[in-house]
């Protein structure tokens, strides 16, 4: 790549999980066009995991529906397993599955970020960015281990309130994790 | 790995009176690969350069598209047994993830009115599964025409007619918060 084609990405490695070859495929070419320099993949968490040893990811992409560990159970045994390769490292669940139960379902497994399909390249842009801008720190309660679920919103306006009822999460942070959007602050 | 001397970790006591860690670690990505910004213009680009795989998405969907109708055989016939149910769910939503993914939204939009069906739908009702095998068509001719995009008046046509069945089986009123994702 010619240096005045870089982007900031040339060092990170990423690592995609997904079950679908094409998607795979899709995430390698979003990623590389973006900049990254390496990207490994995985066909399932149990490959995922292997490969987390042996690449050491700066930041990883999963997919929620896999088999026969789907990407929740990735992500929690990445979070908590004693021999978990990197418990902190930062995890985008990519799913199609943006009902709110299912978002904080995803948030309370540990995920980083949240990436709705369909996939694009500015999307995918923006977890990164997120990531390596605006890190949160991890929290460990008897329950859970992971990044800190509460994060700050921007334009917000309006009422908050939580949805849905019993959720620790307002309207807008859910809103916020389905689009990457939060404050510099 | 971090060791865990560059960790900060802080006991702390919620709201509700339970002990937590807040742990902070240095950022190192920031060193790594902190002259990163999202930049439209670029996504923009590489956006314009899947053309290649949007040309091959028909080729690579044309096994899942017959997975998708064998899949809807059983179901119409006990779309009561819930593995069932969920075998034929699971493709539906690969549909909707992907489609939009490789630059054909008509299929993400008609596979996420199927996944509400499939979720919120009566399967007593005959229109429910009408309106089921209806959506598993329409994916069928979205592919087999190559009909990326929205797939212009036809596709929007299509999508007209299905959003009105769609409405008919789940209205509104009575489950808005699926409306949300439609």
């Amino acid at each position: 790549m010619s240096k005045s084609n870089q982007t900031g990405l040339e060092k990170l490695k990423v690592l995609v999980v997904d079950d679908h070859r094409n998607m795979r495929d899709l995430m390698k070419f979003l990623l590389t066009g973006l900049g990254v320099g390496y990207v490994s993949t995985a066909p399932d968490s149990a490959a995922a995991f292997g490969e987390m040893r042996a690449f050491l990811p700066d930041i990883v992409f999963a997919d929620w529906a896999m088999e026969p560990l789907d990407g929740l159970d990735f992500v929690r045994l990445v979070r908590k397993a004693s021999d978990s390769p990197d418990p902190f490292v930062p995890i985008v669940m990519m799913s199609g599955h943006t009902e709110y139960s299912r978002i904080i379902e995803a948030r309370d497994a540990g995920i980083t970020e949240f990436l709705a399909k369909p996939l694009s390249a500015i999307k995918v842009a923006q977890r990164i960015e997120n990531i390596i801008h605006r890190p949160r720190p991890f929290v460990r309660t008897a329950s859970y281990f992971g990044p800190d679920r509460r994060r700050q919103t921007k334009n917000f306006r309006g009422t908050e309130r939580r949805a849905p009822p019993d959720s620790l999460l307002t309207e807008s942070e859910i809103n916020a994790l389905l689009s990457g959007d939060e404050d510099d602050e | 790995m971090m060791s865990d001397e560059e960790m900060k970790v802080r006991k702390m006591v919620g709201p509700d009176g339970h002990p937590y860690e807040l742990i902070e670690r240095p950022n190192k990505l920031l060193a790594k690969a902190g002259g990163f910004r999202a930049d439209p213009e670029r996504a923009a680009r590489i956006q314009a350069k899947l053309s290649v795989l949007r040309d091959r998405y028909p080729d690579l969907a044309a096994e899942e598209v017959v997975k998708l109708r064998a899949a809807w055989r059983p179901f119409r016939e006990t779309p009561s047994d819930a593995p069932t149910t969920e075998r034929f769910a699971t493709i539906a939503h690969d549909f909707k993830g992907q489609g939009g993914s490789f630059g054909y939204p008509l299929v993400t939009q008609v596979a996420t009115s199927l996944c509400i069906l499939l979720s919120y739908g009566d399967f007593a009702a005959p229109k429910t599964l009408m309106t089921i095998d209806l959506h598993v068509a329409a994916i069928e001719a979205i592919i087999a025409e190559r009909l990326a995009g929205d797939g212009g008046n036809k596709g929007r046509e299509l999508q007209d007619q299905l959003r009105v069945l769609l409405e008919a089986c789940c209205p509104r009123q009575a489950t808005p918060e699926i409306w949300r994702s439609v």
